[in-house]
């Protein structure tokens, strides 16, 4: 049931300078996190350039499931102050190098739960002096000793540890019909025998760290299918039938809604009021337990078509949206300026459009839907790209974020999900509710086979997230193949985005969901007449169709009364006239 | 932007056809009942009250012997009536026919006027008659109307049957309906309007306007309200909406007939018509000037159909005319569809259906070439009007912003050969 409060639109002069006062400090949209701890939790790596790499985005991933309070520090800027109020303190070596005296000293100094992955542990201090390494084996199994769960993986080459004394091996690697630990444990010390920590090591990292954050999380595979690319020209039949197989099986669903369908040959654009049957369907669908998530305004940028282009990446480039879709963007270095403040100025000007153009757009789905009564929870970027700055600028109107997440700018194919829900530093206090087994590929005869397979491996965790896609114009009938199989996952809990906490809230539109509560809708009506009055488009539209069919109706009904009236007139004058000529 | 003012002109247009439907439907149930209050009324008849017939005349010698004629056949008491026959300042015969019948009959006044008293248009004439005026009535005809015997028994009947009545109006046919296109269509025209907008105001909201002729006003009236407006270009509008004021109603009673000539040339008609869209719109801008002064509140309902007629729908026909036009050249992505063609349908249907419902009223109206004459009128006659309004609104614009003085038109007659 969804209740549209009205917004207090007439407020006391001194509660709007108040309003005014605390807009000017930009908040992002808070809901509870997922992660049910606050340990501080400290960051030590190596990379390349001594910048956070997709790798440690991928880490922040992963740890974000069980705290957000993380700080991130390459070994060069460590310094004890860091680690003073820390609760676990992790290093990651993503490549080789000899780290300062001072980061062993620190790792010795810190007694609580300690975490190293990748390389030069052999620097981290006494406590690591355990392990030996001899030479580096190739793998194509990953096991989890409790349990004994496999899983298959392309070859990979992983350190070997030699004489592990004392050390609990969690999780082992396997090729060549051999076995080698991978994740170890000694009493608070954890080690991880590879710098790769991403696809299957990113699962298997995923159980094992309940471990290290003692996190006694209850077993159970949270779950959800989410309809992809839902816009205005999608076919409403096959949606009303997958709309009533869903409430048959009464499971709850995600629809990733496009607000706006854009021609790309003629740029005509087409909202859902030109819809209509469309937008009935999809309030059944709200009514009945689907949960409308904003995925994009158009689902493009320059001439593409909607569903098909990217939205929040200029995929050309290859880098953010920074100017007009008509406009070349400008790929520059620090070393095309002559000072640094003109290559800030540069980089400041490029980040100053990104801001405004996702701003608006986001800020215009949202109110296009919720003008069409399209309540949305969430937001899933287009092809799940958007710049580091992007998911900063979500967080002030999203909550929640569903999908995979894009690691970094450097390019939009780097991307991944985490193996749970998780509140990650780089999305600003959103939680992320990953999309984990893919979706069915149109020409992939497989496609269903290979999602399940994805979902096997999502239950190597015991919280793990089993989500996945489908776009409805593949028909009805591998939409039940897939979500018939689905259900035969055990363990499997399908979430309710109305269930759980998700704010959405742009320029005068707040969403708030939570558990126990009914959905609140508040809308400034008063405010969005000056600042958006097209939000009122659909109804002052349908007002006025409906206006012209009772216009039309009531013509046509006079228009046959008078025709009957000038009838009875003749009828009555021909019999009078013989009457008289008779009479 | 275009699918805004698209459909604004859609709702300006279509207010008014449902307005128009709305009094059409009126009209039907006033034609219904009429007869029955006027066989009731005769009954009632107690006395005969006396009656002042004015007719002023400027240049009519064509056509002002047979009106003369024609009052001298009226049936009601020679002695309850008096008929004053204003000839202002004519350069022609008039002033020696009205004289010579004058003399003949006694009940028969003239009136000459003369420079600078002379000449002031139609008000100004009838406030001269109405100086020498002795009935308690006064009933006013054009100089080249031929009203049916009983017309001024009908209007006086109703005066004294009906204390709330101001004035009374009766119907007007045109006499000369057969000479050409444009009188056939003039003919279909006054019948529709008088049946529509006359019997249906007043069956709805027992609003009438005065025509011009065929009306009877009480004189304690006029001489409250001072006689006619003489800056007025359609006096009679303006009369009409301060009898409302006053407090009184103006009676719509189809059973006082007269007969009248319409204009048979084309420049005749579109001076005349010119005439009466600028009178229209000059009491559209006194009254909305004294918008809050106005007593009777039901009049603002005219003005507004006024406001409507001349302004409102005038924008929307010719907005969408052209958006229709630019939509032939340019996509401009008109949103609305289908329903507008539907509209469009039922608004010519709607067209058809009134005129011919007000025809088959009259007798030996409804006939197929009339029909003919009814949907060729759509697309000759009606669309003629745009461009009288808007010539009109242009004249009336300058006469205000210039301050020009008001210049009376006087319609032409024809010599009758019947």
């Amino acid at each position: 049931m969804i209740v549209i409060k009205n917004g207090k639109s007439f407020k006391c002069v001194f509660l709007s300078l108040l309003l005014i006062l605390l807009s000017c400090f930009e908040q992002s949209v808070k809901a509870d996190s997922v992660s049910d701890s606050d340990l501080h939790v400290v960051i030590v790596y190596s990379s390349e350039t001594g910048k956070v790499t997709e790798n440690i985005k991928l880490l922040d991933m992963l740890i974000g499931h069980f705290s957000p309070n993380m700080t991130f520090l390459p070994s060069s800027e460590i310094e004890e102050a860091d680690l003073q109020d820390a609760d676990v303190l992790f290093y990651y070596g993503e490549v080789v190098e000899v780290l300062p005296a001072k980061v062993g000293s620190l790792f010795d100094s810190f007694t609580k739960t300690k975490v190293a992955l990748g390389y030069n542990v052999e620097y981290l201090g006494d406590d690591y002096d355990f392990i030996q390494f001899g030479d580096n084996v190739l793998i194509n199994e990953l096991v989890l000793v409790e349990g004994n769960k496999k899983n298959e993986l392309g070859d990979r080459l992983i350190f070997q540890m030699k004489d592990l004394k004392e050390a609990e091996v969690l999780v082992k690697g396997a090729g060549n019909g051999k076995e080698y630990p991978l994740f170890i444990k000694k009493n608070e010390l954890y080690y991880h025998a590879s710098y790769q920590i991403d696809s299957l090591f990113s699962t298997y990292l995923g159980e094992v760290f309940h471990e290290v954050f003692k996190a006694d999380h209850p077993e159970g595979h949270p779950a959800y299918l989410r309809l992809e690319d839902i816009h205005p020209l999608t076919d409403h039949t096959i949606m009303k039938e997958i709309a009533d197989i869903f409430i048959e099986k009464e499971i709850p669903y995600i629809i990733s809604v496009i607000p706006i369908y854009r021609n790309p040959e003629t740029g005509d654009e087409y909202h859902f009021g030109d819809f209509p049957k469309l937008l009935e369907v999809l309030k059944y669908m709200q009514e009945n337990g689907g949960r409308i998530i904003l995925h994009g305004y158009t689902h493009q940028y320059k001439a593409d078509e909607t569903g098909e282009g990217f939205e929040f990446w200029d995929v050309d480039a290859n880098m953010p949206i920074t100017v007009p879709p008509d406009e070349t963007p400008e790929k520059k270095q620090r070393s095309d300026f002559q000072t640094e403040d003109e290559y800030l100025a540069f980089l400041a000007k490029q980040k100053a459009f990104e801001v405004d153009y996702i701003k608006t757009k986001v800020t215009k789905g949202i109110q296009d839907l919720v003008s069409y009564g399209l309540i949305p929870y969430a937001f899933e970027a287009p092809h799940y790209t958007m710049s580091q700055s992007g998911y900063e600028i979500l967080s002030e109107h999203f909550s929640t974020y569903i999908g995979q997440l894009q690691l970094g700018d450097r390019d939009w194919q780097i991307m991944a999900p985490a193996p749970y829900a998780t509140s990650p530093t780089f999305l600003h206090g959103m939680n992320l509710l990953p999309e984990t087994i893919g979706y069915v590929e149109p020409d992939n005869p497989h496609a269903i086979d290979e999602m399940m397979k994805k979902a096997e491996e999502m239950t190597v965790v015991r919280d793990g997230y089993i989500a996945g896609f489908y776009h409805p114009y593949l028909g009805v009938e591998k939409f039940k193949e897939l979500i018939g199989r689905m259900e035969q996952i055990p363990n499997l809990q399908w979430i309710d985005l109305q269930q759980t906490s998700n704010v959405v809230q742009v320029d005068n539109i707040t969403v708030t969901a939570e558990e126990t509560e009914e959905l609140s809708v508040n809308v400034e009506y008063f405010e969005l007449l000056k600042d958006s009055p097209e939000f009122y488009n659909p109804k002052v539209k349908s007002t006025a169709d409906n206006t012209m069919w009772l216009f039309a109706l009531s013509a046509g009904g006079m228009v046959v009364l008078f025709v009957l009236y000038a009838v009875i007139i003749k009828i009555r004058r021909m019999r009078t006239e013989k009457g008289k000529y008779y009479g | 932007m275009v699918n805004f003012l698209f459909y604004l002109s859609l709702f300006l247009i279509w207010f008014m056809l449902v307005y128009h439907m709305f009094l059409m439907q009126g009209g039907y149930m006033h034609f219904l009942r009429y007869q029955k209050k006027a066989d009731l009324w005769e009954k009632r008849m107690a006395y005969y009250p006396k009656v002042s017939i004015i007719i002023p005349a400027h240049n009519e010698e064509v056509v002002i012997e047979n009106t003369i004629e024609a009052m001298i056949r009226l049936k009601y008491p020679r002695k309850r009536l008096e008929l004053i026959i204003v000839n202002d300042n004519s350069t022609d015969n008039t002033g020696s026919i009205i004289n010579k019948y004058a003399r003949a009959y006694s009940f028969i006044k003239a009136i000459h006027t003369k420079p600078p008293y002379a000449g002031r248009g139609k008000s100004g004439a009838l406030n001269s008659g109405l100086v020498a005026a002795t009935g308690e009535y006064i009933v006013v005809y054009d100089a080249d109307n031929q009203p049916e015997e009983d017309a001024v028994y009908y209007l006086a009947q109703a005066l004294q049957n009906d204390q709330k009545a101001g004035a009374v109006v009766g119907k007007f046919r045109v006499l000369n309906a057969n000479k050409n296109m444009l009188t056939s269509f003039i003919n279909i025209e006054t019948i529709t309007f008088q049946w529509l907008a006359q019997a249906g105001r007043w069956f709805w909201f027992k609003l009438t306007t005065i025509p011009g002729t065929n009306f009877a006003i009480r004189r304690s009236i006029l001489e409250e309200l001072g006689g006619w407006d003489e800056r007025a270009l359609s006096e009679d509008t303006e009369l009409s909406i301060r009898v409302y004021n006053l407090g009184y109603h103006i009676r719509f009673f189809p059973a006082a007939i007269t007969w009248e000539q319409e204009p048979e040339t084309f420049k005749v008609w579109w001076k005349q018509r010119t005439r009466w869209a600028r009178g229209n719109q000059y009491v559209i801008l006194k009254f909305l000037i004294q918008f809050f002064q106005l007593k009777n509140k039901k009049v603002y309902l005219d003005l507004f159909y006024f406001l409507f007629t001349y302004m409102l729908f005038l924008a929307g026909v010719l907005v969408s005319n052209l958006l229709f036009v630019l939509n032939l050249f340019m996509d401009l992505d008109i949103s609305a569809g289908g329903i507008s063609l539907v509209l469009l349908v039922l608004a010519f249907l709607l067209y058809m259906t009134e005129i011919m419902l007000a025809l088959s009223i009259e007798k030996e109206q409804a006939t197929f070439k009339n029909m003919l004459a009814v949907i060729l009128m759509y697309f000759t006659y009606s669309q003629i009007w745009l461009a009288l309004v808007v010539y009109s609104l242009y004249l009336e614009a300058k006469r205000v912003l210039l301050k020009q003085d008001v210049v009376w038109y006087k319609t032409q007659r024809y010599k009758q050969t019947s």
